[in-house]
């Protein structure tokens, strides 16, 4: 009797755990499941002083990945921002970059999660799409890099901001490369002659993500404007003409850093990498560093640091969150981020870049080629990194590879 | 090649050296954390093995031991909100030791009720952990999200909480747990407990003071799973917690591993200070363990 009492007793409270956790809450009634649509206004002048100081308390919760250096100008951004706002708080939490997207989709999706998120530009449209963050054209943009914007542009919403610019470039060791090359032919002559012992004239990444930008640069393209391949032409043989030269002059394997540490020690004249290693190359060459503008035939892509607005946020917070947004992006909040942080590259056109080698990087930025961040990218990555293999380390014919890579990412197209 | 001794002689260096091979492949990759995390060039992605690298210091271990960690404070713009080392390291401890302790109470109790008692659904319950254990971690991952989402402990949900984290560690622990000890209570002669029923003993005192005394290699493998499990865990816990305050060192050192740079001689260096917990652990099982590990799916 006992045991039958017992065993009842626990059936109960197993039911009633089932019964309260199926049931609903507050925090997952929040999410109405239509799409996010634009909020009111947030205010015009992107300075620190535009919210009223008697509105209603409003704490901000914010998610990023930033590294040290970043964190410490943010930090200085939100304290300005807050001081002349008193009824804004920030609640900022660090997480890693390859958990940040599932932590937000995971708490987005049920309801919770942060206001703002920093987080890489290739998010947004598939974010914006799974209904988790919110249109913010609202939020006022003068003097924001035009191109820069429309990287965060999707559907006829503006689903991200781009509070930094960065990209790939072309880095110079002045000691081995005195002079920047004007085309590849150029580049690769200066490269082969300055390949003596140990010292390699350049090291170029072959990888898709740091080579795709050159097909661009040799008058292609990766895809047409619905997402189709547009790779499967005569630029794209003359592209994969050029990763063999890559090849040729001493690029050994594929996203190793290899080149990057070679390039620390003084042996490499060139490398392909992001402006988010200027630090440490700055550190490591001291002034023999340089970046290249573009020579004739060659690209790199730009990309953005993005900020993107929960659509969970409620209205009162969601203001806040777009006067901070308008004003991270004014003048006055761009340059204490570029004034904490050797790497950052102000997206607010009127930010005095006067660190010569940030100054020479916006300049490559010019022959640059704006990174692809529609949610079909993600049937490319796989067919052309088998494409540029098999051409570059097996030697397959470029018309068979480029029409079997061609068919692989329609197959993924259509899946 | 007929001398018998010869032969002796050459099989026994071929077992040499192959014995010489596996042991540097086990002991290659902690020396190369270890000259890692003693190179103060912080290098990226380092390729080769230099044992005693220019300018070599522990430095980084002292950083990793003393400094603030500045990506986990309370209040970014205030360092002293912000963990360090010995701060991570109890947390650790307490989820690592809750997951090993609820392995353990909820294990041993199933798993001596599916071995000992006769009831309806204990073959399909057997083989529903069998399923659990089958199952993609990732598969879990939502729905325990949202489980531990739905009860308040105090002011705070279960899941922002060590003792929640905790929790659903041991849900991925625990049908592991069960079949374990419930192959080891198998072997166990069940003559020793009638003999202490029909000494008066009840069937609770029977498994506390015969069962469990018994059981101690099953027990301690359980304790040392669940203690690594929780110990070395981090993507559900950069899922569940918000407060940095209740972050791990799993957590900690994961978090050293930015988008583009990785300062790898901290990272090495605290991925060595991070091993020495369960290291001592195992020491201090080890007798029970070297016999548990060979228990338990012997009958089931």
């Amino acid at each position: 009797m006992k045991n039958k009492l017992f065993g009842l007793l626990a059936l109960l409270v197993i039911a009633s755990l089932v019964l309260a956790a199926c049931g609903p809450t507050g925090a997952t009634e929040e999410p109405t499941g239509e799409e996010p649509a634009a909020t009111e206004p947030a205010g015009e002048e992107p300075a620190a002083t535009e919210e009223p100081a008697a509105a209603e308390p409003v704490t901000i919760t914010l998610w990023h990945s930033l590294k040290d250096s970043e964190t410490a100008g943010l930090t200085e951004i939100i304290n300005a921002f807050t001081a002349a706002n008193p009824h804004v708080t920030f609640d900022v939490l660090f997480v890693p970059f390859d958990d940040l997207r599932n932590k937000f989709e995971t708490a987005a999706a049920t309801g919770e999660g942060p206001d703002l998120l920093i987080g890489a530009d290739d998010w947004g449209p598939a974010l914006f799409d799974a209904l988790l963050v919110a249109d913010v054209s609202d939020v006022p943009t003068e003097n924001v890099n035009a191109a820069a914007l429309g990287v965060g542009q999707y559907n006829g919403a503006q689903v991200e901001l781009p509070y930094v610019l960065k990209g790939v470039v072309l880095y110079r060791n002045t000691a081995i490369q005195p002079e920047a090359a004007t085309s590849f032919g150029d580049l690769k002559a200066k490269a082969e002659a300055a390949t003596t012992g140990d010292t390699y004239g350049a090291l170029l990444e072959i990888g898709s993500f740091f080579s795709f930008a050159h097909l661009y640069g040799q008058g292609g393209a990766l895809m047409n404007a619905d997402g189709t391949p547009a790779f499967n032409t005569e630029a794209g043989a003359a592209w994969l003409a050029m990763l063999a030269d890559f090849k040729a002059l001493g690029a050994d394997s594929w996203y190793s850093d290899n080149d990057i540490n070679l390039f620390k020690e003084g042996k490499v004249g060139w490398v392909i990498d992001g402006t988010w290693n200027l630090a440490s190359f700055s550190e490591a060459l001291g002034e023999n560093l340089a970046i290249d503008a573009w020579p004739t035939g060659m690209s790199g892509f730009v990309q953005t640091g993005a900020i993107m607005l929960s659509a969970n946020s409620d209205e009162a917070t969601a203001t806040a969150a777009k006067s901070f947004l308008a004003y991270l992006l004014g003048a006055e909040a761009q340059a204490a981020f570029y004034a904490s942080d050797d790497a950052f590259i102000p997206s607010n056109t009127t930010v005095a870049v006067d660190d010569p080698l940030r100054a020479q990087a916006l300049t490559a930025f010019g022959g640059g080629t704006a990174w692809i961040v529609t949610p079909k990218m993600g049937a490319y990555w796989g067919p052309t990194e088998t494409l540029i293999k098999t051409v570059i380390d097996e030697g397959t014919d470029v018309t068979e590879a480029l029409n079997t890579a061609e068919q692989g990412v329609n197959d993924a197209l259509n899946q | 090649m007929n001398n018998p001794r010869l032969q002796g002689v050459i099989k026994q260096i071929l077992l040499q050296a192959f014995l010489l091979a596996v042991t540097a492949a086990v002991i290659f990759p902690i020396l190369w954390m270890v000259s890692i995390a003693i190179d103060p060039r912080n290098i990226d992605k380092p390729l080769d093995l230099t044992l005693i690298p220019p300018g070599a210091s522990f430095e980084s271990f002292r950083a990793v031991l003393f400094d603030n960690n500045p990506l986990m404070c309370s209040n970014p713009g205030d360092t002293s909100t912000c963990m360090t080392f010995g701060k991570l390291l109890l947390n650790s401890l307490y989820v690592a030791g809750g997951t090993a302790l609820f392995s353990v109470i909820l294990g041993a109790t199933a798993a001596y009720a599916f071995s000992r008692f006769r009831f309806i659904g204990r073959q399909a319950g057997m083989l529903a952990f069998i399923a659990l254990l089958m199952l993609p971690a990732t598969a879990t991952v939502t729905p325990l999200y949202v489980l531990l989402g739905q009860v308040k402990l105090g002011d705070e949900v279960l899941r922002s909480t060590l003792i929640g984290l905790a929790i659903a560690y041991t849900s991925g622990a625990l049908p592991f747990a069960i079949w374990n000890l419930k192959g080891y209570f198998d072997t166990v002669p069940q003559e020793l407990e009638e003999a202490a029923l029909i000494d008066g003993a009840s069937v609770t005192q029977a498994f506390f003071r015969i069962i469990l005394p018994l059981s101690l290699p099953a027990l301690a493998v359980t304790v040392l799973l669940g203690f690594m499990t929780g110990w070395t865990e981090f993507v559900l816990a950069w899922l569940f917690l918000d407060d940095p305050t209740k972050f791990t060192l799993a957590m900690a050192l994961r978090s050293m591993q930015g988008q583009f740079t990785t300062p790898w001689s901290t990272f090495f260096a605290m991925a060595l200070l991070m091993s020495i917990p369960p290291v001592l652990l195992f020491f201090a099982l080890q007798r029970y363990i070297v016999s548990g590990l060979t228990v338990g799916g012997v009958k089931g």
